[in-house]
């Protein structure tokens, strides 16, 4: 296994998770 | 558009189905793959690729509840391909970070020789991602899938540098682990 087969095998994730992923908080920071 | 009503354009192999996705998603998708490729024009050619390929895929696939997913997969795979192309790239800037932060992953004895089967892969990361909490897995995607610096996830959700340095570590060990567990050794 390589460095990059790996990071791509990460653009498998469910659907779920990258849509909660693109539309979790923007926080204005503490 | 709705994605659903995107997605019927495609399905109707209406054309405007592609400058309807381009206007909704395009900038998005062209700023993943420049975050990699650091490169506008090669970006741009991975987001025009992205359109043909969907184009392509769209039927059989009817990525119809959220289209982003499905074009984003294509468009970091274009992405990464190129960059694993172009030598110049793989040993700079954020896509050598990125891969060197994945090679903690793999586990000792893993043969760097050979072929992970990328869709057993998948299937591995999402096992180890459905264990993890909703907020690791976040930050790990934000990372990994939507390639986010440290700095900009740190500004996403308010948390400090070292909390999300240690997450993600964290969560790496655990990818190796999970791997390993998978038989992802010699």
């Amino acid at each position: 296994m390589k460095d990059y087969e790996l990071l791509d095998a990460v653009g498998g994730a469910k659907e779920e998770y990258i849509k909660s992923a693109a539309e979790g908080k923007k926080s204005s920071g503490r | 558009m709705e994605d659903e009503k995107i997605v019927e354009l495609f399905l109707a192999r209406d054309e405007s189905a592609i400058a309807r996705t381009a206007e909704k998603y395009g900038a998005a998708l062209r700023k993943t793959a420049e975050r990699i490729l650091r490169d506008a024009g090669a970006a741009e050619e991975c987001e025009n690729e992205t359109y043909l390929e969907a184009w392509g895929l769209i039927p059989p696939h009817e990525p119809r509840s959220y289209l982003f997913a499905f074009l984003g997969r294509i468009t970091r795979h274009l992405a990464i391909d190129e960059c694993r192309k172009r030598e110049s790239l793989k040993r700079q800037g954020l896509f050598c970070e990125l891969t060197r932060e994945m090679e903690e992953c793999i586990p000792a004895g893993s043969s760097a020789e050979e072929e992970a089967d990328a869709e057993a892969l998948k299937s591995t990361v999402n096992s180890f991602l459905e264990k993890c909490s909703e907020e690791q897995r976040n930050v790990f995607l934000r990372r990994y899938w939507f390639f986010d610096t440290v700095p900009e996830i740190c500004a996403r959700y308010g948390f400090s540098k070292s909390k999300v340095k240690t997450m993600l570590f964290r969560m790496r060990e655990g990818l190796r682990r999970h791997l390993e567990r998978e038989g992802y050794i010699i």
